[in-house]
């Protein structure tokens, strides 16, 4: 009340004599017609509160609240801000992975395991086993989990840390994943940028910040990691094999050499699958995909500007030949709102594929 | 009950000018900000508490598009009201 006095320039008796009447006015408002509003300082406002049942934690019995009501309080934006100054710096921030790679990732893990232990065992005939064609599958399918596995705990640390550091955080794994595809991104980006930087992903932002070193070495760690997964992968079936033929019948053992050889042949094509001939799972590993769905994200096609009068799913129609396949546009722009994208908004037009 | 009409009251009660009164109501949320923003917190007799929370960060998702956001910390103000002003606000 003194501070009141104080910048103001005026008495005690004076603050006083405001703080009562403006409360008092308050009061008297709130009981007339239930809100008042004070520029620059907030709204006030009387709510009803319909009756509900409670159990009481002590004694486990039940008990009716009445209805009631309560006195709320607003702030207005500017006292908000105000308050809130000390904080002000900090943006909501947007993660670039998503829980539901985290639900794939064990998803994937499941079905490698799977992979892993049941064909070998089950075909007994070394005619289907040589065949290279399911152990490919096999070695395939391990090298998804592992590479998703390594991001969620990049992804815990956000929670711990401050906000600052987690946003370089956030934004590392996915310039991991887009080791390949790295350079046309970043020409993508700065045309997006110039263009509409509404649109624009933070993600953007950072990775033309970093020094471009980092980011191949982050590639060559990931490929290197990816290779040496695919090595113990091969190992670890051709294991399996042994292990699984040897204990029930010497007899085998003969179809043990047999089966060596396509292993040790399929070990080199897994030794080098990535430069060759990548398969659709590993296109669609470096994209986000959309959880649950039949489409997989393999590429990019060639970006879109939008023009006056063109809808999303005018688009979807016109390029992939259905509507439904808006979603799939907005998921790879991250668009927020999608019944208004802005003419000239440039849109990066997903390569889908039919999953398997 | 809007700010025209909260001045007009006001301005009357104090036997000042609207234009005054506003004024007066300006400089009370500045000091009350001022006041609050060093952590402290204000009573106000039978009126209630203005109090200022920390509101730690969170991540929140998107039900949509299953997008991921962190949300950073923030401090936000808080009233609570007065058991009277509560009740005054019950008795109708």
């Amino acid at each position: 009340m003194s501070a009141l006095s104080q910048s103001e320039n005026i008495t005690k008796k004076k603050a006083e004599a405001f703080l009562r009447a403006f409360f008092d006015v308050v009061e008297t408002g709130l009981r007339a017609d239930k809100t008042v509003k004070v520029k620059n300082f907030g709204t006030f406002k009387v709510t009803e509160v319909s009756e509900r049942e409670s159990v009481n934690i002590q004694t486990g019995e039940r008990i009716q609240i009445d209805s009631h009501s309560k006195v709320s309080f607003t702030p207005d934006a500017s006292l908000k801000e105000q308050v809130n100054k000390p904080f002000s710096q900090f943006q909501t921030v947007v993660l670039s992975d998503d829980v539901d790679e985290d639900l794939l990732a064990k998803e994937a893990a499941k079905l490698g395991l799977m992979a892993e232990s049941q064909p070998e065992p089950v075909e007994p005939e070394p005619v289907a086993v040589s065949d290279p064609a399911p152990l490919v599958d096999v070695q395939t399918t391990p090298t998804e989990p592992v590479v998703a596995v390594e991001e969620p705990e990049a992804e815990v640390l956000p929670v711990a840390d401050e906000p600052v550091e987690s946003e370089d955080v956030a934004a590392e794994p996915a310039d991991s994943e887009e080791t390949a595809a790295d350079h046309t991104y970043r020409l993508i980006s700065e045309e997006d940028e110039t263009n509409e930087p509404e649109l624009n992903n933070e993600e953007y932002e950072y990775e033309d910040m970093k020094p471009i070193q980092s980011m191949s070495r982050l590639g060559i760690a990931t490929t290197l990691i990816i290779a040496a997964l695919c090595l113990i992968g091969t190992y670890v079936a051709g294991y399996y094999d042994v292990l699984h033929l040897n204990l029930p019948k010497k007899e085998l053992t003969t179809q043990n050499k047999q089966e060596a050889k396509p292993v040790e042949a399929q070990k080199k094509d897994v030794q080098n699958p990535e430069p060759q001939t990548l398969t659709n799972e590993q296109k669609a590993s470096k994209y986000e995909q959309i959880p649950n769905d039949e489409f997989i994200i393999i590429g990019e096609l060639e970006p879109h500007v939008m023009k006056s009068g063109e809808g999303l799913y005018m688009l979807a129609k016109k390029v992939y030949g259905d509507k439904a396949f808006a979603r799939h546009i907005i998921f790879f722009n991250q668009i927020k709102n999608p019944d208004n994208v802005p003419v000239g908004t440039t849109l990066r037009m997903p390569e889908l594929r039919k999953k398997k | 009950m809007n700010n025209k009409e909260f001045i007009g009251e006001l301005s009357q009660r104090l036997q000042t000018t609207p234009q005054d009164a506003q004024a007066l109501v300006n400089a009370f949320s500045e000091t009350l900000s001022s006041v609050l923003e060093e952590g402290d917190v204000l009573n106000f007799q039978n009126f209630g508490v203005f109090e200022v929370k920390k509101k730690l960060e969170r991540i929140i998702v998107n039900p949509s598009t299953k997008q991921r956001m962190l949300v950073p910390p923030k401090l936000t103000l808080s009233f609570k009201p007065s058991v009277r002003l509560k009740e005054q606000s019950n008795e109708e």
